[in-house]
């Protein structure tokens, strides 16, 4: 029997290695960058492999272990990060012809926390133009289009496409994406990853890109609901240079993992609202027999309804995206539209126009969906329901594409501020990931993290790795 | 019309600061009902030419000054505000009235469910309540008067030809004529302090989020802000010490504590360092010269009594402030009345329905232009602000207009450096610094930093005590000079802007417009437009709006 390779590691089991001594940084590295080596050029994740620097990394973290220096729970454990991050002497390209040049001379809080708990960064990771777009592939961007590492003809969900396909094929540990609608959970989804969407102010935005102050979250991609809780707790906490993070205390997310779900509340939603098509057969199957395995936890799960429709919701965000958008890249769209992508700039031309009184009112109704969720979960400890409605779609089919990242169940909680992840609930036949989604009390992703993770403990999702190779 | 004061305290009992009253009262050398009373003879006296009040309460009053002077006979005297009383914008709601803002919208609406929670708490420490005061329509306009509310207008006690200053015009009014001790207004950008410049009066905005906006009618989330008028500094410290401090109604309040404003009122100046603002760009060039000469005069006094006076400068100039908060203030106010104006704008004054218009045209993009502009303006001040303990600064740059030269009453509110502070948020006082050779008031601004509103009222506190103005009080004469209408005619729109607007409103659900409301629509478009453009924008992406969706939501 030989061993797994060592890209295939959770940052659970590569911590304890390192920890031990039983793992050197060094060959760690190496195994992913020969991973990168031997798909990256078919799928392709990354945009920028940073080889040299990790090597370094790898070098001085595993010269500190033999000083007896652990620097944290990451200590040596290689990640990638959405290309909308800065981390110091790379450059932050975004995807967009406008930045081609770029070069960043200071980290991102995150990427910094997550060197400082002794993380090694592989490099940059693909991501639509600004981390933004409306589904469709125009292929009029810098960088290749990101192919799904289940079916290399599908689409590894946007605009965070590089991180769920790095994390699902191996060439990342663990990544970091944003969110502003689903960012997060659309990847995570398309590639049967967890993603974590965190509450606002619970993880800083200081470095990373803009594309919607009032809507963007970052949030980390991994292969465990496990792996999710140590990233998070590094990354969690107060940051005086993002003004909407929040001075609350971070619990130690992976103790907080066991005790199950027992005698907890779970609110289910398996019905989103009219106003979009119904969720595949398939996702809703596995939405079903998902609450039945929590049941058969102990959970006690009722059945209830949005406040408001995810296609409402979606409404909503239509008019606080593009006109923020608008705004923060408003420079560029009226000098250089035309290096702008065909993506970029229709939500450019659709945000310069919109009224003010319209992004107001949709502010102002965004409140309306924050209480009424507020309401929902009051008589909750969760609430469980679709992320996306449907598998990843084939890249040639730009209207599945565009409905794969609009007909979701994400936006309610994006307008709202709960936190929530997605996680893979199975696979269909043809052997593509299924997901769902699970939202917590503002500030309380310990909870979601445990009911994730007791999930997973009772199914074998974990052990079937996409199968690029 | 002025006269100096009276020979004694109990002469004039309607001329006594709120201070004063509530030592006689505590001392049970004044009886509430007197007082009442008192206020009720000056109200019949004078409000018939004055306006100050929409609604008085005589009934509510008299029960509550009985009250009070019963508690106050057991023993139960409860402070300095106890059977003081005041009145308060017609914005601010009060269980079982009505609330009409002002506004033909809501001239027959029912009684409100809820008391605005600084009405409730001035309430609680006894203070009676004699009324709604006159207000511009839903607490804002376009700066003209056009005579055309439920309810004449407030005319200044000083000269009854003039106008208050708005939008808090009976507060103002009520003040310095002594229909009310204080009043409680509310400020976006300049409704309490251009009323209190105007009649001669003491006017807080205090910083944002300290003092609650529950239950008081919007006019603009971002900047609205509540306070008092008060005749003196002392009555100033009073009234915030009752209304101040956090409310989980209000998502904007701040939890902040709440000194007693009255400890160290009297400490005076000495070794603090105050920043006097002389330029504040082109726009500051139309500060009267009597305005200017006083603002001189104060800062000569404070001097005088050991501070150290310094010339600084604001990081911007002030238009740079004045056109974030005309941007931010006429989107929110769209929004607020949108429902209003798409489908009973007739109802509305014209002043209401000129903003309207106006914000019925603004981008999304310029508003978070205007809010990004906010939060470095905000920044940049807030450091000046912290390298000086308070500023000395113009307020409102004329003295009040005459409504019989309708034609220079907009710059009264146009010309003013009061939205600075709404802007950035900190505590901004209108100080009375005299009169000019007519007899009407001249004002200066003092602000200080974040929730020191102590700093503010001691300084305020040291040039009045070296100063004669509180003895001096506004008598209204007995004839009301007939206003002026302003001039209707609009200049020429050219026909492509009109047919622009035309197709606008069309697009946007705004229906039946006449063609002087196209022309007028027209104009403004172009108005919104240009003042929209005209924001500056951020050098960064990452340069935020001056407020982001945060939670716990509140």
């Amino acid at each position: 029997m030989t061993e797994d390779p060592l890209w295939r590691l959770t940052v659970a089991e590569a911590s304890r290695r390192v920890a031990a001594g039983a793992l050197s940084p060094v060959d760690l590295v190496e195994a992913f960058l020969e991973r990168i080596a031997a798909v990256d050029a078919r799928m392709p994740s990354y945009v920028h492999v940073d080889a040299e620097g990790a090597r370094a990394a790898a070098r001085s973290a595993a010269d500190a272990l033999a000083a007896g220096r652990r620097r944290g729970p990451l200590h040596g454990l290689p990640f990638a990060v959405k290309d909308n991050y800065d981390v110091a002497g790379l450059p932050t390209v975004a995807n967009s012809r406008l930045r081609l040049g770029h070069v960043a001379t200071r980290d991102a809080t995150l990427v910094a926390r997550l060197k400082a708990a002794g993380a090694i960064c592989l490099g940059k990771l693909s991501t639509w133009e600004y981390g933004t777009g409306n589904g469709g592939e125009y292929g009029d961007t810098v960088f290749p289009t990101t192919r799904n590492p289940w079916d290399l003809a599908r689409f590894a969900g946007g605009s965070s496409t590089g991180a769920g396909a790095a994390v699902a094929a191996g060439t990342a540990m663990f990544a970091l994406g944003s969110d502003t609608t689903g960012s997060v959970r659309l990847p995570a989804a398309a590639c049967g990853v967890v993603g974590v969407k965190a509450t606002p102010g619970r993880v800083s935005r200081h470095g990373l890109l803009p594309n919607c102050y009032s809507l963007d979250i970052p949030g980390p991609f991994t292969w465990t609901v496990e792996d999710s809780a140590i990233v998070l707790g590094v990354l969690a906490g107060y940051d005086p240079a993002d003004p909407v993070t929040e001075d609350v205390p971070v619990p130690d997310y992976p103790r907080r993992l066991a005790g199950g779900v027992g005698g907890l509340r779970i609110a289910a939603v398996t019905d989103p609202g009219p106003g979009f098509p119904a969720p595949d057969e398939a996702m809703a199957a596995a939405l079903h027999a998902g609450l039945d395995t929590l049941r058969g936890l102990g959970a006690q799960v009722v059945e209830t309804r949005l406040p408001v429709p995810a296609e409402a919701c979606f409404a909503l965000s239509r008019f606080i995206g593009p006109p923020e958008s608008a705004s923060i890249h408003e420079a560029e769209y009226r000098t250089d539209s035309a290096l702008m992508g065909t993506a970029l700039r229709d939500k450019m031309h659709g945000g310069t126009l919109q009224r003010a009184v319209d992004y107001i009112a949709a502010q102002r109704q965004r409140r309306v969906v924050a209480e009424g969720i507020d309401g929902l979960l009051s008589g909750f400890d969760a609430l469980v329901t679709f992320g996306t409605f449907r598998v990843a779609p084939r890249l040639d089919r730009q209207d599945e594409m565009v409905a794969f990242t609009v007909e979701t169940a994400m936006t309610p909680f994006n307008l709202s501020g709960h936190p929530s992840l997605v996680q893979c609930t199975g696979f269909t036949p043809a052997g593509l990931p299924l997901s769902w989604q699970v939202v917590g009390h503002r500030f309380d992703e310990a909870t979601i993290l445990r009911v994730a993770a007791a999930y997973e403990a009772a199914t074998p999702w974990r052990e079937n790795r996409a199968p690029v190779r | 019309m002025a006269r100096e004061q009276g020979t004694g305290p109990m002469s004039e009992l309607h001329t006594l600061s709120v201070a004063e009253a509530g030592r006689l009262i505590g001392a049970r050398r004044l009886s509430p009902v007197a007082l009442v009373e008192a206020v009720l003879d000056r109200i019949a006296a004078v409000d018939d030419r004055l306006n100050s009040y929409i609604l008085v309460l005589a009934g509510r009053a008299r029960a509550a000054a009985r009250a009070a002077e019963a508690e106050i006979a057991a023993g139960g005297w409860r402070g300095p505000l106890h059977g003081i009383p005041f009145g308060i914008k017609d914005n601010y709601h009060v269980a079982d009235l009505p609330t009409t803002g002002g506004s033909r919208l809501m001239q027959d609406s029912l009684p409100q469910a809820e008391t605005a929670t600084i009405v409730a708490r001035l309430e609680r420490a006894g203070a009676i309540l004699m009324g709604k005061l006159n207000t511009w329509e839903y607490g804002t306009g376009d700066g003209q008067v056009y005579h055309d509310l439920p309810w004449p207008v407030a005319r200044n006690p000083w000269d009854l030809a003039r106008f208050t200053g708005g939008s808090s015009t009976g507060a103002g009014a009520a003040v310095a004529a002594g229909t009310a001790l204080f009043a409680l207004g509310s400020d976006t950008g300049g409704s309490i302090r251009l009323p209190a410049a105007a009649c001669g009066l003491q006017g807080l905005k205090p910083t944002f989020g300290r003092n609650s906006r529950a239950a008081c009618l919007p006019n603009c989330w971002s900047l609205d802000h509540t306070g008092a008028l008060t005749w003196t500094v002392e009555d100033q410290a009073i009234v915030l010490g009752a209304i101040a401090g956090f409310d989980p109604r209000d998502p904007s309040s701040a939890t902040a504590p709440v000194p007693d404003y009255r400890k160290g009122l009297h400490e005076g100046v000495r070794g603090l360092v105050i920043g006097i603002v002389r330029d504040l760009g082109p726009a500051g060039d139309a500060v009267d010269p009597a305005n200017r000469d006083a603002l001189e005069d104060a800062a000569a006094r404070l001097a005088e009594a050991g501070a150290i006076v310094r010339e600084v400068a604001l990081p911007a100039p002030l238009s740079a402030y004045q056109a974030v908060a005309w941007t931010i203030n006429w989107a929110e106010s769209f929004s607020i009345h949108e429902q209003d104006f798409l489908a009973r704008r007739g109802l509305m004054g014209r002043a209401l329905r000129s903003k309207m218009a106006t914000g019925f045209c603004v981008r999304a993009v310029d508003y978070i232009a205007a809010l990004r502009e906010r939060r470095r303006l905000a920044l940049a001040t807030d450091a000046l602000m912290r390298s000086v303990d308070a500023l000395l600064m113009p307020g409102a740059f004329h003295v009040a207009p005459s409504l019989r030269e309708p034609g220079t009453v907009p710059a009264f509110t146009r010309d003013t450096a009061c939205p600075v502070f709404n802007v950035t948020g900190h505590p901004a006082l209108s100080l009375c610094t005299g009169f000019d050779a007519g007899g009407l008031p001249l004002n200066a601004q003092v602000a200080g930093r974040y929730f020191d509103e102590a700093t503010v009222l001691r300084v305020a506190q040291a040039y009045e005590a070296t100063t004669p103005w509180r003895a001096r009080k506004a008598e209204p004469a007995s004839h009301l000079p007939e206003p002026i209408m302003p001039d209707p005619t609009l200049p020429p729109v050219p026909p492509e802007l009109r047919a622009e607007a035309e197709r606008y409103a069309a697009r946007y659900g705004l229906a039946g417009l006449s063609p002087a409301e196209v022309a007028e629509l027209a104009l403004l478009f172009d108005k919104a437009a240009s003042a929209g453009l005209a924001i500056p924008r951020q050098p960064g992406k990452e340069d935020e709006p001056a407020h982001v969706f945060r939670v716990p939501l509140r």
